[in-house]
């Protein structure tokens, strides 16, 4: 304490000190300064004494020298801050500057509301280190390292008050950091860490596309998607998943039989020219972009190749193999193959499992072959037999396995491809993609089609010259 | 995570990878939202992608950027179908393959030399194969600023070894990739890796890729990006005055690799 204040001019010193006094701080500051220059004082060296003061008067009383603001928090909270220390935050200095505010406590910069006052003195700590130009590079990147060093929640919350206050450098920090705990992490080890509620269904989980270009393919399989969403919830209401299931192949299974017993046709029946060209321009087509394509494992020309029947099951094979590949790498295992089957209508209602292709290797690789040359030839009577004999062995097999087999399928949903123990003819090299396009052309359009869908990729299958037959 | 506005959840999944952001999608409806925005997809882009998009064979639909991106990542012909050009998926940086015509093939305008001739495991308009020579010597060279910057690239040689294939393997071949001040050497042994595991333990230079084609390493390099200044791929056996046949070349690709995968 300046106690030891001498009754002379020197006294006015003491005085002059005294009234400068503003606090704790800076009364320790004083105190230093000020016994000496008292010390000086009694000495009777004034220019000490004015020495000292004015060292004083530069290195600063903190509170007087240097500029405070009052910033208001999210709690309603006021708080002092040094105003270089604030200024480091572009939208309080923009506040200061423009706006002229926070030079008292009724006119408080209102930090944003996202600012807590929890937050505020972290983005503080950040700024007061930063400020300083005298740090190096190395200093600065090991403080920021430790700095971070904080649970995501809080990390979050930084995030969200540095952005407010346009902190940039601090949202890059904190950004990386986040960007660093997301990386590499399965979707539920993200929903965990960041609390997020899983709140997409199953069928939302295959991403159905906005319809952003109107595009006529991406409507459509849109509606297709749509139409499983219902057929999903259709499911799930009733209890016996595996009747209704049932009952969806016995259809399909039923269509199936009735064209080839030859319910209200002949399945003698010969193609008119017509149809029989359109086939064969259509198989030639395959055949020629198949081939082109072959050595093309990328299934996306796969899907633009293949023609089916009408234009849009066409337009749907390529978004939807676009759709696969998407899925195939970035979601579930198990959306892998629910979008193939998205063809046609009918082969929505056949079921959801990737196993589908497999079955479809299996069915085709019976008796039944194809032989391309023979589409226009007229079939004699002997033949004819023969060909009733391979159909009605084909029924009856389809018949008797097919529920069956479709049952075990369905039931078995989302797992792998089931071991089947069908008769595999080793000459099919119809690749893995190619089955769902099959499967749904069969069963969409008929056994008439077979020649054409298998002639395009090549597979041969084992039967008779068998005429095709006209699908009324 | 609901504290943080869009754009800064835009910024922080922008600084993670296309498959953490197409992992993110299908956390919850929000995140799905948030996952699908076009502007964390077109930083995943290669900044000069309209270039590139008019420059494809067969235009490109895409509904939103995240599409595009997808779409890019399988292989599309390019420059009038001289070369084919993706992205990796897991990281967005370009990939070329270089046809056979793109190359410099000495003597490979000699129909005495080396034929011709479109090959349907080939999604070019011609494979070149050597019908027999003796100075095999194929070249080829793209221009850095293609790729994508700041990565390391190998340069793969594609080739396939025809049944009646004769001389390719008797003397070493030297390959060689040459970017600017950097030149990288080595030599291989131009046959199919099955021969090559029976005789013995040789670094295994031609390997089988998923299509039926082989590969051989020719060389790999860091791509800076500053500046433009070509690379340059080269493989050559012309030391042997012996009687080379049966190599097909589809082309020379170019793709980003691992470090690990570099220096092995």
């Amino acid at each position: 304490m300046v106690s030891t204040m001498m009754e002379n001019p020197r006294t006015a010193w003491s005085r002059d000190v005294d009234l400068l006094r503003c606090n704790d701080a800076t009364e320790i500051l004083i105190m230093k300064v000020g016994d000496v220059m008292v010390r000086n004082l009694a000495r009777g060296a004034h220019k000490e004494a004015n020495k000292h003061l004015a060292q004083w008067t530069v290195l600063g009383n903190p509170k007087m020298i240097k500029a405070y603001v009052w910033l208001q928090t999210s709690d309603g909270s006021i708080q002092q801050v040094e105003q270089e220390i604030a200024m480091f935050c572009p939208l309080i200095c923009h506040e200061i500057i423009q706006k002229g505010m926070g030079s008292s406590k009724n006119y408080a910069i209102c930090l944003p509301q996202r600012v807590s006052p929890a937050m505020l003195s972290l983005i503080l700590d950040y700024c007061r280190f930063h400020q300083v130009p005298g740090r190096s590079n190395k200093e600065r990147k090991s403080f920021d390292e430790k700095f971070i060093r904080m649970d995501t929640k809080r990390l979050c919350e930084l995030t969200s008050a540095a952005d407010s206050l346009q902190l940039k450098p601090l949202v890059d920090l904190t950004s990386r950091a986040l960007a660093r705990i997301i990386e590499g992490k399965t979707p539920e080890e993200i929903r965990e860490i960041f609390h997020l509620p899983d709140d997409l269904t199953e069928e939302e989980k295959l991403e159905p596309l906005k319809n952003t270009t109107d595009d006529p393919r991406i409507r459509l399989l849109n509606r297709l998607y749509a139409k499983k969403r219902k057929e999903l919830k259709e499911r799930e209401r009733l209890k016996n998943v595996e009747v209704e299931e049932e009952h969806v192949d016995e259809r399909s299974v039923d269509d199936l039989l009735s064209f080839i017993n030859g319910n209200d046709r002949d399945p003698k029946e010969i193609k008119t020219s017509k149809n029989r060209k359109k086939n064969r321009r259509k198989k030639d087509q395959q055949k020629n972009s198949f081939l082109k394509e072959a050595s093309e494992l990328d299934k996306e020309t796969n899907g633009h190749n293949i023609r089916c029947q009408s234009a849009e099951a066409d337009t749907i094979g390529e978004t939807s193999n676009i759709r696969h590949t998407e899925d195939d790498t970035f979601s579930h295992k198990e959306t892998n193959g629910h979008n193939i089957r998205c063809q046609s209508a009918d082969a929505d209602t056949i079921g959801e499992t990737s196993n589908i292709r497999y079955t479809e290797d299996d069915t085709f690789a019976h008796k039944v072959e194809f032989d391309d040359g023979d589409m226009d030839d007229e079939i004699d009577p002997a033949l004819q037999e023969k060909i009733d004999r391979e159909v009605a062995d084909f029924a009856r097999r389809l018949n008797s396995d097919w529920p069956m087999r479709m049952k075990e399928f369905l039931s078995s949903s989302g797992q792998e491809r089931t071991s089947m123990h069908f008769p595999t003819n080793g000459n099919s090299f119809l690749r893995r993609h190619d089955y769902p396009f099959l499967l749904s052309r069969f069963l969409s359009s008929g056994v008439d089609d077979i020649s054409s869908c298998c002639a395009g990729t090549g597979l041969r299958m084992e039967m008779t010259p068998y005429k095709p037959i006209q699908m009324t | 995570m609901e504290v943080l506005p869009d754009d800064c959840i835009a910024h922080i999944l922008s600084l993670t990878s296309p498959q953490d952001v197409g992992k993110h999608s299908v956390i919850s409806s929000m995140a799905r939202s948030r996952a699908n925005s076009d502007t964390i997809w077109d930083k995943f882009l290669p900044h000069d992608y309209q270039q590139i998009l008019s420059r494809l064979l067969i235009p490109l639909l895409y509904s939103s950027k995240k599409d595009l991106f997808l779409n890019l990542c399988k292989p599309h012909l390019i420059d009038q179908g001289n070369k084919m050009f993706s992205i990796q998926k897991s990281t967005g940086k370009i990939c070329y393959m270089l046809s056979a015509r793109e190359l410099s093939i000495e003597w490979g305008s000699s129909p005495l030399y080396w034929s011709w001739k479109p090959l349907r495991s080939s999604r070019f308009a011609q494979v070149a194969e050597l019908r027999t020579i003796s100075w095999l010597e194929i070249r080829g060279s793209i221009h850095t600023h293609a790729l994508s910057p700041r990565t390391i690239y190998g340069a793969y040689l594609i080739v396939k070894i025809a049944d009646r294939a004769y001389g390719l393997d008797s003397l070493p071949s030297e390959v060689s990739v040459e970017v600017g001040n950097f030149k990288s050497k080595a030599t291989v042994y131009v046959r199919s890796p099955l021969k090559q595991a029976s005789k013995g333990n040789e670094e295994v230079a031609c390997r089988n890729r998923e299509d039926e084609w082989l590969e051989i390493e020719l060389g790999s390099f860091f791509n800076e990006g500053e500046d433009n200044s070509q690379v340059r791929m080269c493989l050559k056996e012309v030391k042997g005055v012996h009687l080379k046949a049966g190599l097909i070349v589809e082309g020379i690709e170019i793709r980003p690799i691992s470090l690990d995968q570099a220096f092995t």
